[in-house]
């Protein structure tokens, strides 16, 4: 993105090129170490501890190393622009073919991982109702892990930017000369 | 007298309870570390997707984490079968 326009975009957020045009490359380190930091606050927040139990830290510092997760952090902070809003229209600049085919395929896959570990989920639940009422026990009727499951199938890709075939998504191939100074 | 129906009440409740919540829990806590597993398998060595999206679930099951590492590496025999 800063090739094409000759300037400096990375990491910048938001920038006006002309009227009306705005563009914006993404800082994937940056939203990965801002992710894992927030794991880590809601950890602590949630148990009431001041220090990450290691094999958990562990964890956290080793997934940033894991294969895609760079390209899962900007898939994550483009569906966020485009559920944002604001604009007219969203070009999104993906890498060469094979890779952006792989990169747009990534997000069924999700899907469909996120659709199985919600039914599981919804199995557990289920038995934790029957449980509780075997046991003569209040029910608990929230499921934190099943509500975080609803809001990621809440932010789904796919649907929301309009990856699943339809109309108003366009995919196009363009060729632009390398810049003579990589 | 009204102690010892509640008593004979909990007695018949507990005679025909016992084993199907003993095994409801059981088979919930095996869904629990199944889910664990297809969520968080790579902390054991196990491919799964990018974990992105398994650590916006870590916060809730770091309770479970110990205990299911015990129970997928612990060695197994026949008499686990009997449990």
């Amino acid at each position: 993105m800063s090739d094409i326009f000759e300037r400096d975009l990375f990491g910048k957020g938001e920038v006006e090129i002309i009227p009306n045009l705005f563009a914006q490359e993404l800082d994937a380190d940056l939203k990965i170490k801002n992710f894992q930091e927030d794991v880590r606050r809601k950890i602590k927040n949630l148990y009431g501890i001041s220090e990450i139990p290691s094999e958990i830290e562990d964890y956290i510092k080793a997934s940033s190393a894991e294969p895609a997760m760079e390209e899962s952090a900007i898939f994550d902070s483009v569906v966020d622009i485009v559920l944002k809003g604001g604009y007219d229209y969203y070009i999104y600049d993906l890498v060469p073919l094979g890779h952006a085919l792989y990169y747009l395929s990534m997000a069924s896959i999700y899907d469909a991982w996120i659709e199985k570990i919600s039914k599981l989920r919804e199995e557990i639940h289920k038995y934790d109702k029957v449980i509780a009422k075997m046991k003569k026990e209040e029910t608990s009727t929230e499921d934190q892990i099943l509500d975080e499951l609803m809001d990621i199938k809440l932010l789904e890709p796919q649907e929301n930017m309009g990856l699943d075939g339809c109309s108003l998504a366009k995919l196009y191939q363009v060729c632009i000369e390398k810049s003579s100074d990589k | 007298m009204k102690k010892i129906i509640s008593a004979i009440k909990e007695f018949l409740y507990g005679m025909a309870y016992h084993d199907t919540t003993r095994f409801a829990l059981k088979t919930r806590s095996s869904m629990e570390h199944l889910f664990i597993l297809i969520t968080m398998g790579d902390m054991l060595g196990v491919p799964i997707l990018p974990p992105y999206y398994s650590l916006r679930l870590l916060p809730y099951t770091v309770p479970q984490i110990k205990t299911w590492k015990r129970r997928m590496l612990r060695e197994r025999d026949f008499t686990d079968t009997l449990a």
